[in-house]
């Protein structure tokens, strides 16, 4: 098989960043199923490389992977002396979720898997079933390099480069940020300085990363003293065999809508589907107080900007939503989501104690065991507000499909938002005891209901609870 | 700081956090929402870290952030704050 050789200045042992530690815990929570957190990108080469024959594509691949040290991250039990991780060793060497910390390897080979496709026209499917192949196992964390590289051939030329990617290395910004010195590489071009993952951890580990977090581990145990000690708390069903169900909403209107309301209400797209996430929760049973943690990337400061790297962490949003209009939620989610992007950067370590801290002093779990993911890249779309009748006539178009459920997430309901050209995707992940399948189906569609009503008119909270199929229990 | 500069500078700001899809000229005269010009919650969150940089200030987001708006606004608010 052949290989691509990742290579660059080797770094010290360090400890996981705030960012790493997140997804390792999480990591820990879901393994043996933690495939779960592997992420996949799938590259066309641009026409001005090709053909591409596969021995140039490796050998400008390895240079694009080679200028990002968080691709030679390996993940070592904590207190290994320099240079002496165990090698060769199983999946076995460093647990998830176990004590670790990180080093940067000088080398790491990369197998690459190769698949030939008839034509172009099947080039794309057969690269959607490659990545998945590559992103189906969990990476070997101690041994292995944390990513994974597939080339689909057209007659003996490169029509697809596909990816699978280690959580522990980056996040999904990351991650297209390697698509696109992926595709300079393929024109033979470099991208902007890549950044250094180094600086992270010296920052975070400085006085003024330590007040930063201080500061919002305070914020985060004053609101969980309040909280409701999870959302979606009535179990509903006996689980399905495979227990978390996953639906997808494709919906040219919900994205209409969304964008029409923030024009109007002066906020952002992610705002309003964060304040139409927080109704429904709170129609499922919450109460009046929805709690959702949000993905945050944070990639505020420029010199993130163009870093592969594990940055994103969750933040906290919360939302009053007694108001009876659900109009009248989205100027205090716009001010609530602000602070939620800000409660997104902070020692992991130093949170989970806090927050154990807080559900000892209550006598219960508090959790809120329901997130919110907006993955899109850009906001709301250009151009003048979206009209009722626009979002009216595209309602037709509206798709709910299901997709291959999973058999363990560490969470009740994961919202993740996509965007399909026009449209948004809006996915919603459900652990059936909580949210049986009719009723997870009906989350989504009830959302896009409640968002689209709020643009021509009234859109009253109180009509949800039945949109879910049943009265709040 | 003169009323020129501070709102200068700060329509510069929004360009730098919406990575050149709002020029400065294009900020400085939005009288709604810099949302409308297309500028997302990460620009908005680029925006407050940079702010909070340039001028040491802590930006308040737990009420009204409706100084977040526009320009003046945001200019305003900091001048309340001895900006």
């Amino acid at each position: 098989m052949p290989t691509v050789a990742v290579r660059g200045a080797p770094g010290a042992a360090a400890p996981l960043t705030w960012g790493q530690y997140a997804i390792w815990a999480a990591i820990g929570r879901t393994a043996p199923n933690d495939h779960y957190f592997n992420l996949t990108r799938v590259l066309t080469p641009p026409d001005r490389c090709r053909p591409l024959d596969p021995d140039t594509a490796l050998d400008r691949i390895g240079t694009a992977l080679s200028r990002h040290p968080a691709l030679r991250t390996r993940i070592v039990p904590a207190g290994t002396a320099p240079g002496r991780a165990p090698a060769g060793t199983d999946r076995s060497a460093v647990p998830p979720g176990s004590a670790v910390q990180q080093e940067i390897v000088a080398e790491a080979d990369v197998a690459v898997r190769t698949v030939a496709a008839a034509d172009e026209a099947t080039a794309g499917s057969a690269a959607t079933d490659l990545v998945e192949e590559l992103a189906a196992t969990a990476f070997d964390y101690g041994t292995e390099a944390p990513v994974r590289v597939g080339l689909v051939l057209v007659d003996g030329a490169v029509a697809r480069v596909v990816l699978a990617l280690c959580h522990l290395a980056t996040d999904g910004h990351g991650a297209d940020i390697l698509l696109r010195d992926l595709r300079l590489a393929l024109l033979g071009r470099t991208g902007p300085p890549p950044g250094d993952p180094g600086t992270v951890v010296a920052e975070e580990t400085s006085a003024a990363g330590r007040d930063r977090s201080d500061g919002v581990v305070d914020t985060w145990r004053d609101a969980y003293r309040a909280l409701p000690p999870s959302m979606f708390p009535t179990p509903r069903a006996e689980p399905q065999p495979v227990r978390w169900w996953v639906g997808r909403l494709t919906s040219p209107a919900l994205g209409l809508a969304a964008a029409a309301l923030a024009a109007r209400h002066r906020t952002s797209v992610s705002s309003v589907l964060l304040a139409a996430t927080a109704a429904m929760v709170s129609a499922d049973g919450a109460g009046d107080r929805a709690a959702v943690l949000t993905i945050v990337g944070n990639r505020f400061d420029p010199s993130r900007r163009d870093l592969v790297a594990t940055l994103s962490q969750e933040g906290l949003f919360t939302l009053d939503t007694s108001a009876a209009d659900f109009a009248d939620l989205l100027r205090p989610a716009w001010r609530e989501s602000l602070r939620a992007y800000r409660s997104g950067y902070y020692d992991q370590l130093a949170l989970d104690a806090a927050l154990a801290q807080v559900s000892a002093e209550r006598g219960e779990q508090v959790h809120p065991m329901c997130c919110f993911n907006d993955m899109r890249l850009v906001d709301l779309p250009p151009g003048p507000a979206p009209t009722a009748e626009q979002v009216r006539a595209a309602r037709a178009a509206t798709v709910f499909t299901w997709a291959a459920p999973q058999p363990l997430v560490g969470c009740r309901f994961c919202a993740h938002v996509t965007a399909a050209g026009p449209a948004l995707t809006y996915q919603v992940t459900g652990d059936t005891r909580y949210l049986p399948p009719q009723r997870l189906r009906a989350f989504a569609l009830g959302l896009e209901e409640l968002v689209v009503a709020a643009v021509a008119g009234p859109a009253p909270l109180a009509a949800l609870p039945a949109r879910l199929g049943g009265a709040a229990a | 700081m003169t009323a020129t500069t501070l709102e200068t500078d700060l329509a510069g700001l929004v360009a730098q956090a919406s990575e050149g899809a709002v020029t400065p000229a294009q900020a400085l005269a939005e009288p709604h929402s810099l949302g409308l010009l297309g500028l997302t919650s990460l620009g908005f969150l680029r925006l407050i870290h940079a702010v909070e940089r340039r001028y040491g200030v802590a930006l308040d987001l737990d009420d009204d952030v409706s100084y977040l708006d526009t320009i003046g606004s945001l200019a305003a608010h900091l001048r309340e704050r001895g900006v």
